[in-house]
């Protein structure tokens, strides 16, 4: 006999889950988590490096580095002197909230008033996955070109923060720094816009303050 | 690309649903919104090559897309706008809503008892 079953599960539900009980256990311990999305090349681990250099002042930060393969980033970071934890995803294109629960219980997190995670390098894959964060920053650098933001629509609508990385190449390449920002705002109206250039140090002071700013209105607990 | 990782959560979730039960899985009926990031034929060929052995052994997986649907606050239609842009399509208005398109869930089971 033929029987249809309802389920109506999500399949990321255990993902959201897990994303939940993150951002519980961060919550509880004051640390302000952002999600760092954009193309491998985008300048995410510099623009790490250099917001860890500014917010050096207001607090420590801790950082879970997503790379396919190697600790090359994490070795990088790693002599900032601040608490890194590598993942190898050894293939996969993104990271989820049960990779990052493996890292936060291995890490020395006392503290910590920011916790980057470098997601793997993709515009894609990582639009799907909650992690725990209370920031989404996805960046796009001027080499890569002013449309990216129109053509990966889904991952920069989950964006709170869209961050133009490489300013300094402005003039050099062809990107039109206000088309970029429209098309932003039409795949989410309410985005923040910063540009930045982390190997000249511009806009780096701002984006910092925002993201103190951020966090000072961080609710306490979850929900 | 990660439809695969997908693939292997709804093999999870229908060994999780048909556990203790004495059936053969014939159906698996998904709904995949049009912004949830899943690319239907992508999903489908992880399927395929997933259920050769193991829970999803025998299935078919038919899957439903479903579109954007935006809600808008200014005239109040409900229209299904293309991404990139996310507005209105009566109105043009940026204000309001998606409220479809997100979802990515699994409806149903067939089996045979």
């Amino acid at each position: 006999m033929s029987i249809k079953y309802e389920v109506m599960k999500n399949v990321l539900a255990t993902n959201r889950l897990q994303a939940a009980h993150n951002r519980d256990f961060l919550r509880k311990r004051k640390i302000y988590t952002l999600n760092v999305m954009g193309s491998p090349g985008s300048g995410k681990t510099t623009l790490i490096e250099a917001l860890i250099k500014e917010l050096g002042s207001s607090g420590k930060s801790a950082v879970i580095e997503g790379d396919l393969a190697t600790s090359l980033d994490g070795e990088r970071i790693s002599k900032l002197g601040v608490e890194v934890f590598q993942i190898n995803t050894v293939g996969a294109c993104h990271l989820n909230a049960e990779m990052i629960h493996r890292s936060l219980s291995q890490m020395d997190l006392t503290d910590t008033a920011f916790l980057f995670i470098e997601n793997i390098g993709n515009l894609v894959c990582p639009a799907a996955y909650d992690l725990g964060e209370e920031l989404r920053m996805a960046l796009v650098s001027t080499p890569e070109g002013d449309d990216k933001p129109y053509k990966y629509p889904v991952l920069f609508r989950t964006a709170d923060l869209l961050v133009v990385t490489k300013a300094d190449l402005l003039g050099a390449v062809e990107f039109n720094i206000h088309r970029a920002e429209d098309d932003a705002r039409k795949v989410r109206q309410d985005i923040s816009i910063f540009q930045v250039s982390a190997m000249k140090g511009e806009g780096i002071s701002e984006l910092a303050k925002h993201i103190q700013s951020q966090r000072e209105k961080m609710p306490k607990k979850f929900p | 690309m990660h439809e695969f990782s997908l693939a292997k959560e709804i093999e999870r979730i229908v060994a999780e649903t048909l556990a203790e039960r004495d059936s053969k899985l014939s159906q698996v009926n998904l709904v995949v919104g049009g912004l949830s990031g899943v690319l239907p034929d992508a999903l489908l060929s992880a399927l395929e090559f997933i259920s050769s052995e193991g829970p999803l052994k025998g299935a078919k997986f038919v899957i439903r897309e479903e579109p954007a649907v935006f809600t808008c606050s200014a005239c109040s239609a409900v229209t299904n706008p293309q991404p990139p842009i996310f507005c209105c399509m009566k109105c043009g208005s940026v204000k309001g809503e998606l409220t479809g398109g997100t979802e990515f869930y699994i409806e149903s089971l067939e089996v045979e008892e």
